[in-house]
Order: structure tokens, then C-alpha cells, then sequence
């Protein structure tokens, strides 16, 4: 209770322009956020860039949250499930643009990947990727961001028992994927 | 983690019967322990900090802009009033004061009605009499008629005054 009292007197702050006050909002949501962007592209870097656009659009719309009604996760996280089918729908015009120079660009991304990159991906980011990209974000709208499904609901504009059926399925996957992996 | 704490079960049994909301219910549980167990590298601190010093930048852009707005406000109201007030001068110039004057044909009324022609010599006889009776006082108050004056100056203003009545009775 206290929590969100704190947090909406940050927003306020936010609302009222005071970088301090989104310093604190960075502090706690940057961790939820970075995790859900990175379980999403398996790119660190990637992750990195969309987290910045998140907190940079933030700063743009934090004027229009309604501080006595509305939730502030299910708002932060409906502006990063945004920006993330943006970056799909970049990355896929890209993809086809480029198709002909597949083989290069693969060589190319081979050569820049960092270390870091390739330390980072683990076991559950091989797996997630076998998911489809709209059960991946629904699984991380959930865990990641925390949001109710009921919120999820909400931001995908679907009933509440389609969600519960496709989280619930997506989940069931997954374990069996990381299952058959570890056989 | 924060907010999904409805009741998972109350939600499945809407759509489920009891057994299949038990196993899909201890589905969900297993499937996010499975994603707890594998936790994301955590997002490096020059990245916080990076983004930190972007949404600075941002706020005192946002500041400025907000400050040169009001500023080209006040000054686009002080354009429009004075461009009002000169359109006021311009447009609608200060309405002109009638002089008040004696209608000179309403004197001609009085003087030609009231007395007439014809009391022109009896003007003149009446403009004579306070003449001389002017003269007399004045000749009082130079002392000429010894010290009788008194008493006939006192005569001399009755006289003037029964003048005075005759003349404006007509």
C-alpha cells in the first residue's frame, strides 16, 4: 500500500517534469523491463535500444496516464509491447529488403555479435525462440511485466479466456521444449 | 511478480471443470517457476545511466520549448491589443462636441413680441430718465446739494425702482 503510494507520488513528480523523480522510475522498472525486451529478441543490445526508446517515450506520454484510475504497469507495459511489434515489424522489412544478401549479412552478424551476446543467450532464450512471437509476449506481459490476465486481456483486445488459453498453452510448450532439450 | 495476484483459479473456473482448473492451474505455476529459474542477465549500469542522461536532456529541452512557447504567447497578446487599440484610433475616431448656441431667431422672438416697434420711443424716454436720475445721485455723492442730499438720494432709488417696475410691467 505504501509501495503505491510512493510510486504514484513519483508519477506526479514525473507528470510535473522532475528528473529526479524519473531517475527513481528508471531505477525501478528498467530491471522488469530490460528482462521482458531480452526474453523477447535474445539480444542484449537490442534489449538495450528498446529499453532507452521505452524510457524516452515515457518522458513524451507521462503527462496522459490518469494518476487516479489507471495502472501503472499495464500503461508501462502496453508502451513496450508497442515499441516491441514496432521493432518486429522494422526488423521483418528489413529481413525482406535484404533477402538477397541473406548469406553475407549472415556472416556479417556472425562477425559482430559480441561476447557478451553469446554468454547471455541461454537454454530458455534457444527454447523461447521456438515459440511464435505472439505467445513469446504474452508470456512475458504475464511474467515480466507482471500485469493481470484480465490486463493482458485488455491491451491485445481479446477475451480474458482466449489469453488464459494461449498462456496456458504457450507454458505447456515451453516445458515440454526445455524437457525434450534436456533429454 | 506485482500485480497478478488475482485469483488464478476463481478465473480458470469459469472456462474449466474442477479437474482440468486444478491441472491447468498447477500448469501456470510450473511453467513461471520454470521462467524464474532462468534468470535474465541483469541490463548494465551504463545503459541506466545512459538512459538517465537522455531523459535529463529531454526535460530541459522540454523546458525551453515550454518557456520560449509562453514567451511567444505574451508577446503575440501584446502584438494583438496593440493592433487593436491602433484599429480603435483608426476606425472609431473621437465623435465631434455640438456647440450649444442661442438660436438668434428665438432673441428676435422675445424683443420683436414682448415689446414691439412701436415702444421704441418710450425706451428711449425711460433710458433718459435713469440718465438724469444717475446724474442727480452722482451729483449727491459729490456732496452739491448741501445736506438735504441724504434724504433725496433716498427719494432719487424710490423713484428708480418704481422706474425699474413700470418698465418691465409694459
Amino acid at each position: 500500500m505504501e509501495a503505491r503510494q510512493d510510486l504514484k507520488e513519483i508519477i506526479a513528480n514525473c507528470q510535473a517534469g522532475s528528473n529526479e523523480a524519473f531517475s527513481r522510475l528508471v531505477d525501478l522498472y528498467a530491471s522488469r523491463c530490460y528482462s521482458y525486451f531480452y526474453r523477447l529478441t535474445g539480444n542484449a543490445t537490442q534489449s538495450s535500444d528498446l529499453l532507452s526508446t521505452l524510457f524516452l517515450k515515457l518522458v513524451e506520454k507521462i503527462g496522459t496516464f490518469r494518476l487516479a484510475t489507471g495502472s501503472f504497469e499495464k500503461w508501462l507495459f502496453t508502451i513496450a509491447s508497442n515499441i516491441f511489434r514496432d521493432h518486429l515489424r522494422r526488423k521483418y522489412r528489413q529481413q525482406k529488403l535484404l533477402q538477397g544478401k541473406a548469406e553475407e549479412l549472415e556472416l556479417k552478424a556472425a562477425a559482430t555479435r559480441t561476447k557478451a551476446d553469446e554468454e547471455m543467450i541461454d537454454e530458455l532464450q534457444v527454447q523461447m525462440a521456438k515459440l511464435d512471437a505472439e505467445t513469446a509476449e504474452l508470456l512475458m506481459l504475464r511474467f515480466y511485466g507482471g500485469l493481470t490476465f484480465r490486463q493482458i486481456a485488455e491491451i491485445r483486445s481479446e477475451p480474458v479466456g482466449t489469453v488464459l488459453s494461449k498462456v496456458h498453452r504457450g507454458l505447456k510448450r515451453l516445458r515440454e521444449l526445455m524437457g525434450h532439450h534436456r533429454d | 511478480m506485482t500485480e497478478n495476484n488475482e485469483n488464478l483459479n476463481e478465473l480458470l473456473s469459469r472456462f474449466l471443470d474442477e479437474r482440468q482448473t486444478h491441472e491447468a492451474a498447477e500448469d501456470f505455476r510450473a511453467g513461471e517457476k520454470l521462467l524464474a529459474s532462468f534468470p535474465v542477465p541483469a541490463c548494465d549500469q551504463d545503459v541506466i545511466n545512459s538512459i538517465k542522461a537522455q531523459i535529463k536532456v529531454r526535460l530541459e529541452a522540454r523546458k525551453r520549448q515550454k518557456l520560449i512557447r509562453s514567451m511567444f504567447h505574451r508577446v503575440a497578446a501584446c502584438a494583438v491589443i496593440i493592433v487593436l487599440a491602433i484599429a480603435g484610433v483608426k476606425f472609431f475616431p473621437e465623435p465631434k462636441r455640438e456647440r450649444v448656441t442661442v438660436s438668434k431667431a428665438g432673441s428676435d422672438f422675445i424683443w420683436d413680441d414682448e415689446i414691439g416697434t412701436g415702444s421704441d420711443e418710450q425706451f428711449a424716454a425711460l433710458t433718459a430718465k435713469i440718465d438724469e436720475i444717475q446724474a442727480s445721485m452722482l451729483a449727491i455723492r459729490l456732496d452739491e446739494n448741501g445736506d438735504e442730499g441724504g434724504t433725496i438720494l433716498t427719494n432719487l432709488e424710490v423713484e428708480i425702482s418704481e422706474i425699474n417696475g413700470d418698465f418691465w410691467k409694459g
